[in-house]
């Protein structure tokens, strides 16, 4: 018995896991692109390539972010004997089109960058990285401003500028620089290695070598130094600089916090974390830090990258409000290999945002190189002439979702084969996560041609179910229902199932001219699909058109029993039953309604009156034929004198006809009128107590 | 033989001599067509001419002043052998079939019906009374009964080609 109790448990947990698994959809576009870049700009004389092989691994400083509802990637390709221009595209029309590229902005090495705002950007260049003596680089502001880039160089320094980081150190309202070099040439490297550039009021930037001081940063703690942070982390309202270390020292410090001085009026080292984590490792460095509040205790906590063997980790650091770290997660894929850089996944910047819109912080690391977490099926790891990119990619292990303060990657296969791009860079973008790379396409006649690819990721765990507007929906006859849903949005497509069929349309509507069971799956602007439930079509039999006889009481009976409506001259009157009695002149019809289906009308009686005909000739009073055609046929009686005078008015009020003087039997031609109902007015021109008035309806020809 | 039998053989001769002698080159006679049958007659698509209900006269096809002004639409289309088309003085189209009795006293219009049903009161049944001889030119009818349609009067039509 407990036996089966526990089937049954792991049953529905099972069950419960497929129900609570998130959809995940995503995309693939490819674009090709063939830039226009001069020759001695964007080519790679040593390697003789073009500006696409370089693209193809300008993996670390390239961004795509989002303006005002304008996608834009600024991409800083290395790979070549000399730094080569900056380049800027815009998607219009769903296409990437070049915006321009900078060959006064140029990079050998893009390697780190930080976002001011949404339309600010500051690079790091560390400068060519192969060539010797290394050239080294600079750090560049970015504006974007109307979609037109404005670059401006920030750093007065050449130097290996590994990580940069952005924050307002001098409490001016404008945001500084730091950039943090790995090398340099005119042989200040600054305490801890930091550059400290501050902006001037007119938006210069100056290279401000008393911003930190050193009096409490020894020689014991030059372990190196691969990741800088500007952040206010102690809640003092003024910002920190946090730097992480990178490689062999005589003591590691792990993350080293610099908090302003009051005293000094500078920045000074004042703590450094006592657990330095997985940088323990003296084969690992710190290459970025992100601050996040991974575990919503409202407390500013710290993701920093580190690359170096076995593995390239993300480790998230658990922050107390003051100032203190203490290391948690490692996010790594359980590498152990010895050599720079086998790496399964190899990273080094990556990002952080909620990509499934959870609430919880997700990180998205950037992978190049030719891992088997990447790549699909490469040789791994790579060999001399090896098929190292495979058989395409594949993004999975490089999205790591929070669950509730623990992160793992996501468990959705997002593989894409057939395409070989040399790196991804995944940004949250609107409300779907959106990855690009660059993939050589280089011919002899276009030398700069590549291919654009670009992964747009769905999560959809707010799916709206589609909701029908009633529970059922019934018709008539041959007629047809129409069935709606009452919560379509723009952007989704609907597949509706019905009777063994499958019809799909873009609107939250379809008309059902059968007795079925109809349900729709919807498919959302992301791609996310969702199930209605099934709901029943009826099919309602239409009532019989009725006819109408005459009984020996002279009263008209419909063939229908129930649910009879009766018209006169088209208009409906009172009466519901199987009788009426005739009373006024006029076309009498019925239909007949039953279950909400209503039968077509019946055959009209035309019914003059009781009497009228032996008579009407002499003296009665009446206007016919009622409902007419053409023509009013005008009788009086003789006591009204030889004329009358007649206005026809209509709905509206408005009058549609006179005339003075109409005598006796006289035939009025109303062709001009339009079909429809007007009130006659008679009056006798010798006797204006004699009047009369006439509700008459004018059929169609 | 006796005396009888030699009357009638001479008489024979006589005959067969005086014709032989009077006429002996006879002028050819064109053999008269028969008289179209009523049945012929009717097959054609009628209008109102007159047309009176219980007596009193609701439509003149030569008067401008007209009760039922809608008559001036009537037809009654017996083109057909059996099928016929009446188009009513409301403009309402009905087709079934019909039959005229071997002494084409009486036309029955049979199976009439529209998409709103059969013609008030008749179950699709209309019997006339052929009033006098059809012609080429008239063709006068009566229903044997009230026609509820027509407000319960009987319907009397003169009906033109």
């Amino acid at each position: 018995m407990n036996r089966l109790k526990y089937l049954f448990l792991l049953l529905f947990m099972f069950v419960g896991s497929i129900a609570m698994a998130q959809q995940v959809v995503s995309k693939l576009k490819t674009q090709i692109m063939n830039i226009p870049i001069p020759d001695g700009v964007g080519v790679d004389v040593i390697n003789g390539q073009g500006y696409g092989s370089a693209l193809s691994v300008a993996t670390p400083a390239s961004v795509l972010y989002r303006i005002a509802g304008v996608d834009h990637i600024i991409s800083t390709p290395s790979y070549s004997n000399k730094p080569l221009p900056t380049i800027h595209l815009i998607k219009k029309n769903g296409e990437w089109t070049l915006e321009n590229f900078y060959p006064d902005v140029t990079m050998g090495g893009g390697r780190n960058y930080v976002f001011i705002d949404s339309t600010t950007i500051v690079f790091a260049d560390h400068g060519m990285e192969g060539v010797q003596p290394r050239p080294f680089g600079d750090v560049w502001l970015c504006k974007n401003i109307d979609n037109k880039l404005q670059w401006t160089k920030v750093s007065s320094i050449k130097s290996f500028y590994h990580s940069v980081a952005a924050g307002d150190l001098t409490n001016d309202g404008k945001f500084d620089v730091i950039g943090l070099q790995m090398g340099v040439i005119d042989g200040w490297g600054g305490v801890a290695g930091l550059h400290t550039y501050t902006q001037e009021p007119n938006g210069t930037f100056v290279l401000n070598k008393d911003a930190i001081s050193d009096a409490r940063w020894t020689n014991e703690h030059i372990a190196g130094q691969g990741s800088i942070l500007i952040a206010d982390i102690m809640g003092d309202k003024r910002p920190e600089i946090i730097e992480g270390q990178y490689g062999r020292g005589p003591k590691p410090y792990g993350l080293a916090i610099f908090q302003y001085d009051e005293t000094t009026k500078n920045y000074q080292f004042v703590k450094q974390t006592p657990d330095v984590g997985e940088l323990a490792n003296p084969d690992q460095g710190s290459t970025s830090i992100k601050t996040g509040d991974f575990d919503k205790d409202g407390l500013v906590d710290l993701a920093v990258a580190s690359e170096g063997l076995p593995h390239d980790n993300i480790q998230i650091w658990k922050g107390n409000g003051k100032g203190d770290f203490t290391p948690g997660q490692l996010l790594n894929y359980g590498d152990k290999y010895v050599q720079f850089p086998d790496s399964t996944n190899f990273f080094r910047e990556f990002e952080i945002a909620d990509v499934n819109n959870d609430g919880w912080l997700d990180i998205i690391v950037h992978p190049f190189n030719f891992g088997s977490k990447f790549r699909i099926n490469p040789t791994f790891p790579p060999l001399p002439n090896s098929n190292t990119t495979g058989e395409g990619i594949m993004l999975q292990h490089s999205i790591w979702i929070n669950q509730k303060g623990k992160f793992s990657t996501l468990a959705a296969d997002l593989s894409f084969k057939g395409i070989r791009p040399g790196f991804m860079k995944g940004f949250k973008i609107g409300n779907e996560l959106r990855f690009f790379g660059y993939e050589n396409a280089m011919t002899a006649s276009n030398v700069h041609q590549f291919k654009i690819y670009e992964v747009s990721i769905g999560f959809c765990n707010s799916v709206i179910k589609p909701q029908f507007s009633a529970s059922q929906y019934s018709f008539c006859g041959s007629g047809s229902a129409k069935v709606n849903l009452t919560n379509g949005q723009s952007g989704d497509s609907y597949q509706w199932s019905y009777a063994g069929k499958q019809e799909t349309n873009a609107t939250p509507s379809i008309e059902i001219g059968q007795a079925t069971k109809i349900s729709v799956v919807k498919t959302d602007a992301l791609g996310c699909k969702i199930s209605s439930d099934t709901i029943t079509i009826n099919k309602l039999p239409q009532p019989l058109i009725p006819t109408i006889s005459q009984d020996n009481a002279k009263m008209y009976v419909s063939s229908n029993v129930n649910g009879n409506t009766w018209f006169k001259d088209g208009v409906q009157l009172k009466d519901t039953t199987q009788k009426i009695k005739p009373i006024a002149a006029g076309v009498y019809s019925a239909k007949t309604t039953l279950n909400g289906c209503a039968s077509s009308m019946s055959d009209g009686i035309y019914f003059v009156g009781e009497n009228v005909l032996a008579t009407q000739q002499e003296s009665s009073l009446f206007v016919s034929p009622n409902p007419f055609q053409t023509s009013l046929f005008i009788n009086f009686p003789i006591e009204w004198g030889n004329s009358v005078r007649i206005n026809l008015i209509d709905m509206k009020g408005a009058k549609v006809f006179f005339k003075e003087k109409v005598i006796n039997h006289e035939t009025l031609s109303l062709n001009q009128l339009a079909p429809g109902t007007y009130l006659l007015e008679m009056e006798s021109i010798t006797d204006s107590t004699k009047s009369r008035r006439f509700k008459v309806v004018k059929m169609a020809e | 033989m006796d005396m009888k039998n030699l009357l009638i053989l001479a008489f024979a001769l006589v005959l067969f001599s005086c014709s032989k002698s009077a006429d002996p080159s006879p002028t050819p006679v064109a053999p008269t067509p028969p008289a179209p049958t009523a049945a012929e007659l009717v097959k054609k698509v009628w209008s109102a001419g007159v047309v009176q209900w219980d007596g009193t006269t609701q439509f003149d096809k030569s008067s401008s002043a007209n009760i039922v002004a809608g008559y001036s639409q009537f037809r009654l289309d017996l083109t057909s052998s059996t099928a016929v088309t009446l188009t009513e003085f409301d403009g309402k189209k009905f087709t079934g079939t019909y039959s005229l009795s071997s002494d084409a006293k009486k036309l029955t219009l049979s199976g009439l019906t529209s998409t709103e049903g059969a013609p008030s009161g008749t179950n699709g049944v209309l019997e006339f009374t052929v009033l006098a001889a059809p012609s080429s030119s008239s063709l006068s009818l009566e229903t044997t009964a009230a026609y509820v349609k027509a407000s319960s009067k009987k319907v009397k039509l003169n009906l033109v080609p």
